[in-house]
This record gives structure tokens, sequence and C-alpha cells, in this order.
């Protein structure tokens, strides 16, 4: 027996027990787990040796936390900031990553923490299942089933027929064949359209379609006649409604759909995307369909790109405050009047913020009660503020002094 | 099994918990309390004499920390100092 092979190793089962006792502690991220789990396999280790290596681990990990009593929000304004100040002189409009442009920068930024209702340009990063992200053609069939197409952009002509009192459609068969469409499905997704535009009838390429006349009418009013023809001239025939333009790139591996405009839900729904990984830019929507988690999410890697591509080193934390701050309630609320700031419990903060005299008086008029538990209310009152070392009680028992 | 610590907050002192202890009990002593360990008779600051306290662990003093819900726990001194 030799001393070498007598030292006892730790065997991967032995690491495996330690590291779901280390999740049941719940003293660690659980993304600081999984590293060790992937880095502690390959080592040769001895029982003590990965102890330590927890405890250390443990130690570095509970030295990073933030301390209670710390203005974290303090320092996460000043920290987005500053570099925001940077922002403005440096450019407002950036061009597009591909050929359709992307709001981005300083103007970015704020449509993020005003969470807009309406994004400038909103986009959708579509991602496609195994059966569709290798081939050119099979990601074209994605992406004509979500770009929208309407009658207009596959039509020669769009005419009003006045003799006949009926919409003339020449439909353009190049143009059809581009986005994967034909006569037949025009036909009957005119047919579908409610309210109902008239009788629809087909000609090969060509399509007419009727308004009904009401009773009484002799012949077709033009301003019926007009309002139909913009229906026609719009109807959706195949997409999603607001998909205006879809771009596919090739990125590593994998073709990707770049969309200009967004429609998540009806994305989602298409055959060949992987909904796994599908994103959109769009806040609101992301919120409604994927859950407020998921939003969270999107404003921090939303603010997060806008910041490293103008090469601002912004921590994450600070904006996963900002981030946490707009979605804790459930909904997304948005950095100021109509929502953080405007949303305060107390009085007194709500009215050092914005129209002073408005917040004092209606909340005398209603009976408002403040318990003085924020910063703001305090230094208005003149008091200590529940910050830092004013956030600290203290007591003293001369009689408990221990004698040691 | 993990050592016991306080249910609420870092098993340390922080720094602000430190700071307001320290001054705390720099006044006291400038105003005249008596001081509970022995020091070297060249050391006249109030500050140095509280933090000489703190570590040698003499100070009666007890934390309480509070979480937002209300909800408190009052922590001795001398278990916050490793």
């Amino acid at each position: 027996m030799n001393s070498v092979s007598k030292q006892k190793y730790v065997t991967n089962k032995q690491i495996e027990r330690k590291l779901v006792q280390l999740r049941k502690r719940d003293t660690l991220p659980t993304r600081l787990i999984e590293e060790l789990r992937k880095r502690l396999g390959d080592h040769k280790l001895t029982s003590a040796q990965l102890n330590r290596i927890i405890r250390e681990i443990s130690a570095a990990y509970d030295n990073s936390l933030v301390q209670p009593g710390e203005a974290v929000g303090a320092v996460a304004a000043q920290s987005i900031g500053e570099p925001g100040t940077q922002m403005t002189l440096k450019t407002f409009h950036f061009a597009g990553v591909a050929e359709f442009s992307l709001t981005l920068g300083l103007p970015r930024l704020i449509e993020i923490v005003d969470a807009r209702r309406n994004p400038s340009t909103p986009t959708m990063n579509v991602y496609l299942d195994e059966e569709h992200r290798a081939k050119e053609q099979h990601a074209r069939e994605v992406a004509q089933g979500i770009e929208q197409t309407r009658v207009e952009r596959i039509a020669q002509t769009v005419e009003i027929d006045l003799a006949e009192g009926g919409i003339v459609v020449e439909l353009d068969k190049d143009l059809m064949e581009n986005k994967g469409v034909n006569a037949e499905l025009v036909a009957e997704k005119l047919d579908n359209v409610r309210p109902n535009l008239g009788e629809v009838t087909r000609d090969k390429n060509r399509i007419i379609v009727t308004p009904e006349l009401r009773e009484g009418e002799e012949a077709m009013h033009m301003a019926k006649l007009q309002k139909t023809f913009d229906k026609v001239r719009d109807a959706l025939i195949k997409g999603q409604d607001g998909v205006k333009r879809v771009l596919i790139k090739k990125e590593g591996p994998e073709l990707v759909l770049y969309t200009e405009g967004t429609n998540l839900k009806g994305v989602l729904r298409t055959k060949g995307v992987d909904t796994t990984r599908t994103i959109s830019n769009h806040i609101h929507e992301i919120a409604e369909t994927l859950g407020i988690e998921a939003a969270r999410q999107v404003i921090i890697n939303e603010a997060k790109d806008v910041l490293d591509e103008q090469g601002l080193d912004v921590d994450i934390r600070h904006i996963m405050l900002v981030a946490d701050l707009m979605t804790a309630t459930g909904e997304i609320r948005q950095i100021g009047r109509h929502g953080i700031s405007g949303e305060q419990s107390s009085v007194l903060a709500r009215a050092a913020f914005e129209v002073t005299v408005r917040h004092l008086i209606q909340a005398s008029v209603i009976g408002e009660e403040d318990n003085l538990n924020g910063i703001t209310e305090n230094v208005i009152i003149g008091q200590a503020i529940p910050l830092g070392t004013g956030s600290i009680d203290l007591f003293m028992s001369p009689s408990r002094r221990k004698k040691k | 099994m993990p050592k016991k610590g306080p249910k609420i907050g870092p098993k340390r002192m922080t720094r602000y918990e430190k700071s307001r202890v320290v001054g705390a009990r720099a006044l006291q002593i400038s105003m005249g309390a008596p001081i509970l360990t022995r020091i070297d008779a060249n050391l006249h600051d109030p500050i140095r004499i509280a933090e000489l306290e703190l570590l040698k662990r003499v100070l009666p003093i007890t934390i309480r920390r509070k979480l937002p819900s209300g909800a408190f726990e009052d922590v001795a001194l001398v278990d916050l100092l490793d």
C-alpha cells in the first residue's frame, strides 16, 4: 500500500449531497451552487478541502451583500443617472442592428423607465424550433406566417368600380408568391371579414367585392363604397397583426427572425417558433403574455443592452433594483409621476414630489394619516431619517454587563 | 449545522450598527460616563475609547433589528462580534 491511494478523495456523489444540503440551507444563490456543481467535479478534493471551498465562497458571498441600512435607491439613481448624462452628449438615435432602425441610447432608456405603452421601435427576436432553424427555406415559411400581409401589398390595383358598385382587386402573382399566399386564400379571407363586406367573387386573380344594398336603396352609396374599399385594401390575409416587417438573419449556427412591430401572442402560436426563447422588447406586451417576472427580466435586459451598447458599465444590481421597483406590485409601474413617485403611501412624500398644495389639501379633506416611515417625511419634519445609522435602535442595560 | 446567529440581518455587525454604537457610547463617555475597561492613561479621545470598549466586548448594548413588517429581534452586541 502506498500512501497516495490512502488519501481519500470525495466522490461526485458526496459533492452532490453537500450541494443539496447547501441549497436547503438557503444561504447561497442557486446560480452559485450551480457553478460549484459544474466546477467541483473535475478536481481531486479531500473532504476538508471541499468544506473549505464552500466556506470561503459562502464568506465571500456574505461579504458582497449590501448591508441593511444602505441607501440603495439613491446609489442606484446616481449610478444610472451619471452615465445617462454622458449618453446625451454622445448620441440620440443609433442606426439599427440590421436594416431597420432601433431606438437606442437615452431615448430608449427613458422609454423603459417610463414604461411606455407604445415604444417607438417595437421588435421581436423570433427563434425557430429545430425543424425550421437550419434551412433558409423553412425559416422563410415561418417568416411568411408571421409578417402581416394585407391586400394592398399583394395587389396590382385595388379600385372602386362605380358602374358595378363594387371593389375590384387585381392580385399580383409574383407578389403573392413572395408572401406565400394564393388568390383562393385571399378570397376566403375577404369572405371571412366581420362585419361582412359583401359578396366576394373570384375569377382567377381578380376578386370583386360587392357590398349588399340595404333595403330601399336603389344604388350603392359612394361613402359606403369608399369605406368598403378601405376595408378591403387593409384586410389581413396572412401573418400577425402588427408585424410590419420580418428579417431573416443568421445568428451563429441558426437562423433567427427579427421583426419590426410586435405581436408576441400571435407569434408564439405560430408553428415553427421556439416559444422558449422568442422575446419582444415591448415590456407591456411581455407582461401580458408571459407574466410580470418575464417583464422584469426584459426591463433588466433592455436597460443593460442600452447601457452596454454605449460602453457604459453600470452594475446590473442597480438596474435590477429599478426593475424590481417597477414590477413589485404585479403590474408595471413607471418611475415618476404616474407610477412610483406619485403612488407613495406618505402624503408628505407625495407633496414633496409634485403639486404640494393639492396633495396636502386632498389628504386633509379625507383625513389621511402619515406614519412617518419614509425618508422624505422625516426630513420634512426635521427628525433623524431612518437610513444608515439612523435606522438602528439601541438599548443599553448596564446591569446585564457580562463579566469575563 | 450552521452556527446560531440572529434571525434578522447579517451574522456580523453592519457598518451602520458599528458607527451607531460607537457614536452613542462616545457621547456618553464625553459626558463623563464611567469607562468599562482598562485603558491607557494617555487615551483621551472618547471615540477611540468607545471603539476599544466595543472590541473588548464590554458594552451592555442590545441592537433592535427591525423588518418593514414591524417584526423585530433584539440582538446582544456581543453576538454580532466574531
